[in-house]
C-alpha cells in the first residue's frame, strides 16, 4: 500500500461521510406547522386490510373545523388463531382480539402564496391508519397525494382530506398547479 | 440534443417532478444496510484472496453455440424490427397527439419504465434484445440501403464504425436530464419532443456517417448493449445465439473515447435520482417549482454525475501509480468492471417502479395512442400495490447492490490478471476496489436515505 493509496482511502472515506451526512435525515424542520396524532375510539379490526378511501370532506369556511372523520366500515371478523392440534387440556385461544385504538395522523398545512409556511418536510404515518390532510391559506389550487392519486381542491386556499394509508411506501403530497412538493409522506 | 431543452420550453401544462413516479420505496432498514456494506468488503477482499489467479472470463467469452432448432431464424429478426418501429411510432403518436393527463398516456410508462428500466434488465438475462428491436437501427439500416442503392455503391461504404462514444455520453445525459432534472418530466409532450428531435439527430447522423454512427451515438443502444454483455447469451458476428459464463461479455467490450465516461454518467445519474429522495434534497428544494427547480435539479445533476466521475479518477490515479501505466489506459480497462455496478444501481432505484407504475404500461395498452380507448377493458385500472412487500422490495434492492459489488470486483479481478502479474494485479485492485465500496456504500446510504 503506497502512500498515494492511503491518501485515496482517506478521501474515499471522506466521501462516504460527506454522503452519510447528505443523506442523514436533517429534513426536520420546526415551523408552526405541527402534526398531531390523536386517539379516536373507534373499533377496527387489527390486521385486516382497511377501507380505501373513507371520506373526503372539503372545509370551504374560514373557521378551522375540527377534522369530521366518519367512522370505517370495516367489518372483518377479528382474525382468532385457529387450533391447530388443539389438545383439550391446553386453554381455551383467546376471544378478546386486541383492539388497538386507531389513530389519525393530521398534517397542518399553511401554504400562502404557493408557498408552505416551514418549508417541505416529511410526515410519518402508519401503515393501516388514516392520514388526514388539511390546508389552510389563501392558494387556489389543488392538492395531489400521489400514488394514493387523490386530489384535494382548495376552496378558497382551504380544504380537507380524510384517507385511509393503505399502500405502503413513500408519497409526495404535491400542490399540483404550482409544481411544488409540501410533504413527503412516509407510510409504514 | 440541446435544441430539445430549448423546444422543451414551449411545453407548458403542470406536473409533477420524477417521471411517471406515483410512490417512492421505504428507506430500506439500518440493519440490512450493515449487513449489505460488510458483505460488500467481505468480498472485495475475498476477491483479491480466493478469485482466481489466472484471467477467465476472455476465454469464457466466446461460450458455445445454441443448438440450431433453438437459433431464432430470420423470421424473427424481421418481426423485432416491425414490433420495435410500431412501439416507436406508437408511443411518439400518443406523446404528441394523445391526453396531455400524465397519467392517462401511456408515453410515460413506455418511456421510463418499460425502456429505461425493463429493457437493460431483461439486456442483463437474455442478452441484447434492444439490438433487435432499436427502431433507429432499423431506420438507418433502410437509409444506408436506400443510399447505396441509389448511389450503386456497395454498402460497406455507408457502414464506418464510431470512433468514439461522445454523443452516446449527450444522448444519455439529456435523457437523464428531461427524466430527473425537467420540472415537467411526466408531461406527455415533452417526452414526445425529446423522441422527435432525438430521432431527427439520429436520422440526419445516419445520412451523413452511415449505419456506423448511429451504432456509436444512439446511447441507449450503446447502453444496453453493454449491460447485455453482463448475459449467458450472446449472438455473434454471425447472427447465431450463443451461451456463454455470465459475465464472460465484459472482457471483450470495445472501449473507445467516452466509454468510461458514459458509463459513469449512467451511474451518477441514477444516484442522482436516489439522491432527491432525500430529505437533504427536499429542504434545498422546499417551495421550488417550475424552472426554479429544474436549474436545482440540473446543478444537483450535474454534481453528483461529477462525484461519482471525481472518485473514480482518483481511483484511477492511484492504481496508476501502482502499476506505472498511463491513467487514461487504466481508466479505459476497468471501466466496463463498473458496468455490474450500474445496473445494481438500476434494480435499487426502478425495480419497484417497474413493478408498481409498470402495471399502468400494460393497463394503457388499452389505449395506446392515448385516444381515450378502452380495448381490452383494462385503461382504467388501478396499480395493485401489493404485489410486492417493502420488506421483498428492501431484500431486492439490498441484495442487488450487494451481487452488483461482487460482479464488478470479480470483472476488475479479471482484468487485472489479464494485465499483470499475479501479486501486481493484487496491488492494483486495492484502489479499484476502495472505490466500488464508495459506490456500493453510497448506493445503500441513499436507499437508507430515502
Amino acid at each position: 500500500m503506497t502512500a498515494a493509496c492511503r491518501r485515496m482511502g482517506t478521501g474515499v472515506a471522506a466521501g462516504i461521510l460527506l454522503l452519510a451526512a447528505a443523506c442523514g435525515d436533517s429534513g426536520e424542520t420546526e415551523g408552526t406547522v405541527l402534526t398531531t396524532t390523536a386517539d379516536r375510539p373507534a373499533p377496527q379490526a387489527t390486521g385486516d386490510e382497511p377501507a380505501p378511501v373513507i371520506s373526503t370532506t372539503v372545509a370551504a369556511s374560514t373557521t378551522t373545523a375540527p377534522p369530521t372523520i366518519t367512522a370505517p366500515t370495516t367489518t372483518a371478523p377479528p382474525p382468532t388463531t385457529p387450533p391447530t392440534t388443539a389438545p383439550p387440556t391446553t386453554v381455551p385461544t383467546t376471544t378478546a382480539t386486541t383492539i388497538a385504538p386507531p389513530s389519525v395522523t393530521i398534517i397542518d398545512l399553511e401554504v400562502t402564496d404557493g408557498r408552505l409556511e416551514g418549508g417541505a418536510r416529511r410526515e410519518a404515518a402508519p401503515l393501516g391508519e388514516e392520514v388526514t390532510v388539511r390546508v389552510s391559506g389563501n392558494s387556489a389550487d389543488h392538492v395531489h397525494i400521489h400514488g394514493y392519486d387523490l386530489f384535494l381542491h382548495l376552496a378558497d386556499g382551504e380544504g380537507e382530506l380524510t384517507f385511509a394509508a393503505d399502500i405502503p411506501g413513500v408519497f409526495e403530497i404535491e400542490l399540483e398547479e404550482a409544481g411544488i412538493v409540501l410533504v413527503q409522506l412516509e407510510v409504514s | 440534443m440541446f435544441l430539445a431543452a430549448g423546444a422543451l420550453a414551449a411545453v407548458a401544462s403542470p406536473a409533477g417532478a420524477h417521471g411517471a413516479g406515483g410512490r417512492l420505496d421505504l428507506p430500506i432498514p439500518a440493519w440490512q444496510l450493515a449487513w449489505a456494506a460488510s458483505f460488500a468488503l467481505l468480498s472485495s477482499f475475498a476477491a483479491l484472496g480466493f478469485f482466481w489467479n489466472r484471467p477467465r472470463l476472455e476465454r469464457a467469452a466466446t461460450g458455445r453455440a445454441l443448438p440450431s432448432w433453438l437459433q431464432a431464424g430470420r423470421v424473427f429478426t424481421a418481426a423485432g424490427r416491425v414490433v420495435g418501429l410500431a412501439a416507436f411510432g406508437a408511443v411518439l403518436y400518443a406523446a404528441l397527439w394523445g391526453t396531455t393527463e400524465a397519467g392517462a398516456n401511456i408515453s410515460s410508462f413506455a418511456i421510463y419504465i418499460i425502456f429505461w428500466v425493463g429493457i437493460p434488465l431483461v439486456s442483463a438475462l437474455l442478452g441484447d434484445v434492444w439490438a433487435a428491436l432499436n427502431p433507429f437501427y432499423t431506420l438507418a439500416d433502410l437509409g444506408a440501403w436506400l443510399r447505396a442503392r441509389i448511389g450503386g455503391r456497395p454498402l460497406s461504404v455507408v457502414d464506418r464504425a464510431a470512433g468514439h462514444h461522445w454523443w452516446a455520453v449527450a444522448s444519455v445525459f439529456c435523457f437523464a436530464w428531461l427524466e430527473l432534472a425537467f420540472h415537467n418530466s411526466d408531461s406527455p409532450r415533452a417526452i414526445g419532443t425529446f423522441m422527435a428531435v432525438y430521432a431527427a439527430i439520429m436520422l440526419t447522423g445516419a445520412c451523413v456517417g452511415g449505419r456506423g454512427w448511429v451504432r456509436g451515438a444512439d446511447g441507449f443502444g450503446v447502453l444496453f448493449t453493454k449491460i447485455a454483455a453482463l448475459a449467458p447469451l450472446w449472438r455473434d458476428g454471425d447472427g447465431a445465439w450463443r451461451v456463454r459464463a455470465p459475465l464472460a461479455g465484459l472482457s471483450r467490450l470495445p472501449v473507445k473515447p467516452g466509454t468510461v465516461t458514459f458509463i459513469l454518467t449512467v451511474l451518477g445519474s441514477t444516484a442522482f435520482d436516489g439522491f432527491t429522495r432525500s430529505s437533504f434534497w427536499l429542504d434545498i428544494t422546499s417551495g421550488r417549482g417550475g424552472w426554479v427547480l429544474t436549474a436545482f435539479n440540473t446543478g444537483g445533476l450535474v454534481f453528483v454525475i461529477g462525484m461519482v466521475m471525481f472518485f473514480y479518477r482518483l481511483a484511477i490515479m492511484a492504481a496508476s501509480r501502482i502499476t506505472g501505466d498511463s491513467e487514461a489506459d487504466l481508466g479505459d480497462a476497468f471501466g466496463p468492471s463498473l458496468i455490474p455496478i450500474a445496473l445494481a444501481y438500476t434494480v435499487a432505484h426502478y425495480f419497484s417502479f417497474l413493478i408498481f407504475e409498470g402495471q399502468m404500461f400494460f393497463s394503457l395498452l388499452s389505449d395506446p395512442l392515448a385516444q381515450g380507448w378502452d380495448l381490452f377493458g383494462t385503461a382504467s385500472r388501478p396499480i395493485d400495490y401489493a404485489v410486492l412487500s417493502p420488506a421483498a422490495i428492501a431484500w431486492i434492492q439490498t441484495a442487488g447492490i450487494a451481487l452488483g459489488h461482487i460482479a464488478g470486483a470479480a470483472a476488475a479481478h479479471d482484468r487485472a490478471l489479464e494485465r499483470y502479474p499475479a501479486r501486481l494485479a493484487v496491488r492494483s485492485q486495492y484502489p479499484i476496489l476502495a472505490v466500488m465500496i464508495a459506490y456500493t456504500v453510497g448506493g445503500l446510504l441513499l436507499l437508507l436515505g430515502a
